[in-house]
């Protein structure tokens, strides 16, 4: 089950300065590692990739399997990188866009050093929440099928039913078929900003 | 006890010379990004940010009185109200409000709810014990040094720590009886 995004933020010296593990929480012990390995490989290619195009957004400049590598370049060389494993990339623009945004009040803030850590509880904050609502955008329902393969899911699918009015006046029985709960998150899931908190 | 005085410091304002706000924030942000440098120590950064609060305010008062027309006050209190009223408004184009007073009339909180100097200012866990603010306690005392009022300013609240608003309490410790600097004989 792979419903992975990782964040990191590198500064223009290659020293990340931000991460975070946004998304569903991966499942594996050394994914945290293995992340930062795909991401630390791709620095290349961004080095490479970033002076042929004026854009800010490079796109998917790299994958490892399923994982996907996005990748935005300030003015100032730093690169915001956010390795996931589906395809949406209007979301993850406009995510990479609003995350600079932050990234520049942070740069603003005279006590803040740039090029070095960014430890501020607000930026973090911020970062994870846009991470979630634009979660929605990085998950594909691929992912979300692989849900279900837990029980917790259940609880959520229920919870996910519950609250659609048309479902509601049903007698939902104890054991729904696991396919039909598959069927009704997909659809309601893409509505549903409760479900990644 | 008809105030002459003018009771907000918009007019003047209106008429005032202004420079960028970010420009301001930054370069006062610069100052003390330095002063951490230089000083190292957060608490002699707060000292130093107070003297050179208290060198400007000792200038400043200076300006506020030529340009702000404003008469003798009668007592403290009209004192922090044009403070807070006119001088904040003329100098950094927020009004403060005045509360708490005590019962004798010499202390005062003066609340600043939007402060144009923290704008894009966090404090990071090393730096808990910095007063970001601490040049603007130093003009007031400095100022009021200089209208012969020596006073106390301390912050009780700053909203860089999670407080909402900024809380500057003044405190009136004894006012200077005007002295004739000449001796007759000199």
């Amino acid at each position: 089950m792979a419903t992975t995004a990782c964040f990191i933020i590198v500064s223009r010296n290659d020293i990340p300065i931000y991460e975070a593990e946004v998304g569903v929480a991966a499942k594996r012990e050394d994914a945290a590692q293995l992340h930062q390995f795909i991401l630390h490989a791709a620095l290349d290619v961004v080095q490479d990739l970033a002076w042929t195009t004026s854009a800010m957004y490079l796109k998917s400049v790299d994958r490892f399997n399923e994982l996907v590598v996005s990748v935005y370049v300030t003015a100032g060389h730093t690169r915001l990188m956010l390795l996931h494993d589906s395809r949406n990339d209007d979301g993850i623009k406009s995510f990479f866009q609003e995350v600079h945004e932050l990234y520049i009040k942070t740069l603003l803030n005279p006590l803040y050093l740039p090029g070095s850590r960014i430890t501020s509880s607000h930026f973090d904050t911020k970062v994870r929440a846009l991470a979630r609502n634009f979660g929605k955008l990085f998950l594909l329902p691929r992912d979300l099928t692989a849900m279900v393969d837990f029980p917790l899911s259940i609880v959520l699918c229920t919870r996910v039913i519950s609250r659609r009015p048309c479902l509601e006046s049903y007698m939902l029985p104890k054991v729904v078929p696991l396919l039909v709960l598959q069927f009704v998150m997909l659809t309601d899931l893409v509505l549903d900003d409760q479900l990644f908190d | 006890m008809a105030p002459v005085a003018p009771r907000s410091g918009d007019a003047i304002f209106a008429n005032i010379e202004r420079v960028n706000a970010e420009l301001f924030t930054l370069t006062y942000g610069a100052i003390v990004r330095q002063l951490l440098t230089d000083l190292e120590e957060v608490e002699e950064v707060n000292k130093q940010l107070d003297q050179m609060g208290y060198n400007i305010g000792i200038r400043l008062i200076d300006e506020f009185l030529a340009k702000s027309n404003v008469s003798r006050c009668v007592d403290f209190r009209e004192t922090a109200d044009v403070i807070a009223k006119v001088g904040f408004k003329m100098f950094l184009g927020v009004t403060a409000s005045v509360t708490n007073w005590d019962a004798e009339g010499t202390c005062c909180s003066i609340v600043l709810e939007d402060n144009p100097l923290v704008d894009f200012v966090e404090l990071p866990d090393n730096y808990q014990g910095l007063y970001y603010c601490n040049i603007l306690s130093g003009v007031i005392r400095g100022a009021l040094d200089m209208v012969s009022m020596k006073a106390e300013v301390t912050w009780l609240r700053d909203a860089l720590r999670g407080d909402d608003v900024f809380e500057l309490q003044v405190k009136l410790l004894k006012q200077v009886p005007e002295e004739y600097p000449y001796k007759d004989d000199e």
